[in-house]
């Protein structure tokens, strides 16, 4: 669904306003909960901005979608918003809005199961000059030509052959690296189980990365 | 199995790739604005009423909402284990125990015999045993035969059923 672009209130002031004053130290999450609780948009602001991106790289390298985890990451925050009442601060905020995000991607993915659809994002400056993927490409890969873009997407056609749960734990660990405890925590689940989830995911996309991991 | 293939480093780096996708430039302010502005517009979406708040902590709790069916299902369980065995007893209807043997008694001259049913020769009578009668003590829903001056006041002329056998 696109987003509904609608102008701030009368008074509140606009970003460019609030990003022009003067920075000081980052306020706690709990005292922007609090103000956000309040109704105050702009100390919710400054949540969204302070883990927007962690929460936006989770959902799109679960979907391969950017436009759907566009959408998703904002009904996650949207709902975080609304939800804030029934925040009780048993785990940080960060975990709490993870799991909301997550848990809405995965109803989403179940809903839309096997109709994916690829949007990648581009790769950035750095893929170019990793060191480790220069060698994996150059080196250990039977398939010498394969360009990063080709790799790229069958790097992410792999993940969407993971279950939901299987996809998520690889995001989390080996894409954005979390610790297992974090994971568990978000999760909601024992480390046991994330082990376990981990090992065979990875499993799952030696298998199906097979031609491009060979040893040469 | 090669020991680093097991230990799955290569698909590590190749997962590294990952990392590297970025959204357009200035994706991220945009975001936040957008978020910020579907909020400032929608007042009446600010906050959810209970029922959904409910419904989205289930939503992120997987272990809460699996407390929360396995007391929902064994209070169910409970509920109709309870209504069965809360169930009354049966009650044994018909006549006082003894009754019909006392019956041919009762009824003076009155000749009855039972039916025994032998498989090889049929139908023979059963001369050693108190003679007894069929007789409707009970009505069709097996309730107890009103007392005999029970239809007095209605002047009926009643008489008990007495079957016979032979000519």
């Amino acid at each position: 669904m696109p987003p509904r672009p609608t102008p701030s209130p009368p008074g509140a002031p606009t970003l460019p306003e609030r990003n022009a004053q003067p920075q000081s130290a980052p306020a706690e999450d709990s005292v922007l909960i609090q103000r956000a609780r309040k109704g105050e948009l702009d100390a919710y602001d400054d949540l969204v901005r302070r883990y927007q991106e962690r929460v936006y790289s989770t959902v799109y390298h679960m979907t391969s979608n950017h436009e759907d985890a566009n959408d998703l990451v904002q009904e996650a925050f949207i709902k975080g918003f609304q939800a804030l009442k029934s925040f009780k601060g048993e785990s940080s905020f960060y975990t709490w809005i993870y799991r909301i995000a997550v848990n809405r991607t995965i109803n989403f993915l179940k809903q839309r199961k096997n109709r994916t659809h690829m949007s990648l994002n581009d790769l950035n400056f750095n893929a170019e000059h990793d060191p480790d993927l220069i060698a994996l490409i150059s080196d250990r890969t039977p398939r010498r030509d394969a360009s990063l873009t080709e790799l790229q997407e069958k790097l992410n056609a792999a993940m969407l052959q993971l279950s939901e749960v299987h996809r998520l734990v690889v995001t989390l660990h080996d894409i954005q690296g979390l610790s297992h405890e974090e994971i568990a925590r978000i999760l909601d689940c024992n480390i046991g189980t994330v082990r376990s989830r981990l090992f065979y995911a990875r499993q799952q996309l030696q298998a199906h990365l097979s031609d491009y991991l060979k040893q040469t | 199995m090669n020991p680093e293939f097991e230990s799955h480093d290569t698909l590590k780096k190749l997962l590294a790739l990952k990392r590297c996708e970025q959204p357009p430039p200035g994706y991220f302010d945009d975001l936040a604005r957008r978020v910020n502005a579907r909020l400032a517009g929608d007042a009446s979406a600010r906050s959810l009423p209970w029922w959904e708040r409910f419904w989205l902590n289930l939503e992120i709790r997987p272990a809460l909402a699996c407390a929360y069916s396995v007391a929902i299902s064994s209070l169910l369980l409970f509920g109709v284990g309870y209504s069965l065995s809360g169930r009354p007893e049966p009650i044994a209807v018909g006549p006082a125990p003894g009754y019909f043997t006392d019956l041919p008694g009762r009824m003076g001259e009155t000749e009855s015999r039972l039916l025994l049913l032998d498989g090889a020769s049929g139908i023979a009578p059963r001369s050693q045993s108190p003679p007894p009668v069929l007789i409707a003590y009970s009505n069709h829903f097996a309730e107890p035969a009103p007392p005999a001056d029970f239809y007095k006041g209605y002047q009926l002329n009643l008489q008990p059923a007495v079957y016979r056998t032979g000519p």
